[in-house]
């Protein structure tokens, strides 16, 4: 593929593709196109990968080169910064006798080229939900500004397997003299898939976690136990890694999701290089939906900012990834969430 | 030489408080205490990594001129220096003897002559990339009476984590 496509959602794609391959064709893009799109990757957090991409085809003169470059290297510096409070963060778990679990993040951050290249906020920390009060009490003593942690209380929110389950097939990784806990890899694909499909792909970075995490599989992958036996949600990740594999090149010959991944539904590769080109549009969550209580007429305008991607309402309402028109799903996503605000509104005492 | 300039001839880098990170042509420095990046180039890392306090200023330029098989003029060390105390990477901020001001960077190439052979020591703070630091969270505030996990609006990526009515940041799953 050549950087030709007027489609800024096609060229992000054409950019980050295969960026855990050693030796890739060099990225020709216009200076017109690499104008354009730098915005949008520093804005999504690839402008590290970005500049990874195009560091040995782009001059480093170029001013958009140069961006890219000082994103690099805000996230590289970062990224060893993170990792000494990870360090720091698990040696308290240790002596507290916490056996937490990473996921996200740094849990795949680790697979990329360099650490760097994949930013990450804030720590989502897994903990059994025995261990949640000893948790509380640690947490009271660690430095806020220290530790963005985003706690679990188990894997509800996260997977459909038990906790028990899911940490019996985790492994440990050592990094210096600190052992942090892990998903194995058939449970993280797993996970970082769905998680990607209710957000509705809103970040290039999270497909590139798949692609990060299908590149560095080992040769004993176990695919049953990454698909699972819910044969929506199997569905759901092969259509993930199908969109790993047509936007980023990765390779699944000879997988299971072989077939699936070619072929994916009409509408699914448009939704996600529609929601690339514009990630967090700035009009969308302005106003919280009290305010149409007060002024019903915005209401229109208000479901028009909230209305879903097609990729977002499909999973939301447990949807099939088919070639049915989305719109059925769009508007069952958006029943469902008024519903919740009304059930929501109804708890909160009057004022 | 008095005591205060033997000490200032001695220049010795900062350890505690940093994150350094290495790369092939340059060095990233993360200050835990100021909260601020640092890139420092080849001939300013090379600086930077000879002030161990026991080694005088001519001797780092005698370890640059072997390291980067070129001569080194003295005054690229202080240029460094300067750099490096003023970006606090230096355990006591520095001063040349004798008072001299510091050269500027166009007044070091036509002093030193380093221009064809050794990069101009340089020592820059690293910002957060403009788009990435105005990731649209920040236009959204966290809302009162909601659980910690609905305070910032779903689905936008981001997250409260300070409180209520405090802005929401980027999380970065």
């Amino acid at each position: 593929m050549k950087g030709t496509a007027s489609n800024y959602g096609q060229l992000i794609g054409f950019i980050l593709a295969r960026f855990w391959c050693d030796s890739r064709p060099p990225v020709e893009l216009s200076d017109e196109e690499l104008t354009s799109l730098t915005p949008l990757l520093i804005k999504t957090g690839a402008g590290a990968l970005g500049w990874w991409q195009i560091r040995d085809s782009v001059p480093s003169s170029h001013p958009s080169a140069s961006e890219l470059h000082q994103s690099y290297r805000f996230h590289t510096i970062q990224a060893a910064v993170r990792l000494d409070r990870i360090k720091r963060l698990f040696r308290h778990l240790r002596t507290a006798d916490l056996d937490a679990l990473l996921v996200k993040g740094w849990a795949v951050a680790r697979l990329y080229p360099q650490p760097g290249l994949r930013p990450y906020i804030d720590l989502d920390l897994v903990l059994r939900p025995e261990d949640f009060p000893v948790w509380k009490e640690l947490q009271a003593h660690l430095s806020d500004g220290d530790y963005l942690i985003d706690p679990h209380r188990g894997f509800d929110k996260l997977d459909d397997l038990s906790t028990d389950e899911l940490y019996g097939r985790s492994k440990l990784v050592n990094v210096d003299d600190v052992q942090i806990r892990v998903l194995c890899d058939e449970d993280h694909l797993r996970v970082i898939c769905l998680h990607m499909l209710r957000h509705g792909a809103l970040r290039p970075l999270w497909l590139c976690d798949i692609a990060a995490l299908l590149a560095s599989r080992s040769e004993d992958f176990d695919w049953d136990r990454c698909l699972g036996k819910n044969r929506r949600r199997s569905d759901w990740i092969a259509c993930s890694i199908g969109l790993a594999h047509q936007l980023l090149g990765v390779d699944v010959t000879g997988t299971p999701v072989e077939r699936r991944a070619r072929n994916l539904p009409k509408w699914l590769v448009p939704a996600i290089l529609k929601q690339w080109e514009a990630p967090y549009p700035p009009w969308r969550y302005h106003e919280p939906m009290e305010i149409y209580l007060r002024k019903p007429m915005g209401l229109f305008r208000g479901l028009k900012n909230r209305w879903p991607n097609p990729i977002e309402a499909t999973s939301s309402v447990n949807g099939p990834f088919n070639e049915w028109p989305r719109l059925p799903f769009q508007i069952g996503n958006c029943i469902l969430r008024a519903t919740k605000f009304i059930v929501d509104l109804s708890k909160t005492p009057a004022q | 030489m008095s005591r205060k300039n033997k000490y200032l001839a001695l220049p010795h880098a900062r350890e505690e408080g940093l994150v350094v990170e290495e790369l092939p042509d340059e060095l990233l420095v993360y200050d835990l205490e100021r909260h601020k990046a640092h890139c420092l180039n080849t001939t300013a890392a090379l600086v930077w990594k000879h002030c161990d306090g026991v080694t005088p200023t001519p001797d780092i330029a005698l370890i640059l001129r072997d390291e980067l098989n070129t001569p080194v003029d003295e005054e690229v060390v202080w240029f460094s220096l300067e750099k490096l105390s003023r970006a606090h990477l230096l355990r006591e901020p520095i001063q040349r003897p004798g008072g001299n001001a510091g050269l500027s960077r166009r007044e070091l190439i036509r002093k030193a002559g380093i221009a064809a052979a050794v990069a101009v020591p340089l020592v820059t703070t690293i910002l957060a990339p403009t788009a990435f630091a105005s990731l649209s969270c920040g236009q959204f505030s966290c809302l009162p009476n909601r659980p910690p996990a609905e305070t910032c609006p779903t689905g936008s990526g981001c997250q409260c984590v300070s409180g209520p009515s405090g802005p929401c940041t980027a999380s970065g799953t």
